[in-house]
């Protein structure tokens, strides 16, 4: 799975904010705003990358229950999904 | 975006960001390509500022270019329409960067963009003119 291209991510008050640019943004009117964890697994999902390598990539940054990260992973996942943000690789599934 | 969002995003965040629509601020802000961020006004707008504006109903983003006892006098880089006397409370926000290209430029202190609104409103007398010659106005 991978983010649709078009978004410019940027920075400000500490927050990082996704929006979308070119045909994306008649798609998605939205204002994706993330904290740092955010804005680095939204970086790694520029290209395809599963959810197991997302989580291990997480964990190999910051000190955190497996579980726990798992779990982050994957609400963050679904709610990219959610928003119609997330392209998926023919059969694949959250 | 919507009006709405906007508004709500300000709001609620104290800032807001979005692609901009229409070419009223090219060639600085190219429609659909170039991320704007908007902070919400803290402090009354000063002159070359890129506001943001409740201009009859419609959220407007265009650059301050007067301030008058009777209001601000604003008007886009590519407009040749004033909007005169808009009062400060029409005023929601004010141009904090713009993303280009990956590239992110901070109204306040970035010397290229200094030098352009500099260029700009130099230019505006010149090209007002020939667009009236044009009959374009």
């Amino acid at each position: 799975m991978k983010v649709k291209q078009g978004f410019v991510l940027c920075e400000t008050d500490g927050k990082f904010v996704a929006v979308a640019t070119g045909k994306l943004a008649g798609q998605f009117h939205g204002l994706i705003t993330m904290n740092k964890s955010g804005k680095f697994l939204w970086e790694q999902l520029s290209e395809h990358i599963s959810a197991q390598e997302l989580t291990e990539r997480l964990l190999g940054i910051c000190h955190a229950d497996p579980q726990a990260a798992e779990r982050s992973v994957h609400v963050f996942l679904q709610k990219m999904q959610d928003a119609g943000i997330l392209e998926l690789a023919e059969g694949e599934a959250l | 975006m919507t009006h709405s969002d906007i508004r709500t995003q300000l709001l609620q965040n104290g800032f807001c960001a979005y692609t901009t629509v229409g070419a009223s601020m090219y060639p600085m802000l190219r429609e659909g390509h170039d991320v704007v961020m908007i902070r919400k006004k803290t402090a009354p707008p000063r002159i070359n500022d890129v506001v943001l504006y409740d201009h009859g109903g419609t959220l407007t983003l265009h650059r301050v270019r007067k301030v008058t006892p009777d209001g601000y006098l604003i008007r886009g880089d590519n407009s040749y329409v004033d909007h005169k006397n808009v009062p400060e409370e029409a005023i929601l926000g004010v141009l904090e960067f713009y993303v280009r290209n990956g590239v992110r430029t901070e109204c306040a202190t970035d010397k290229k963009y200094l030098r352009y609104v500099r260029r700009r409103n130099a230019s505006y007398p010149f090209r007002l003119t020939v667009r009236k010659l044009l009959g374009k106005v």
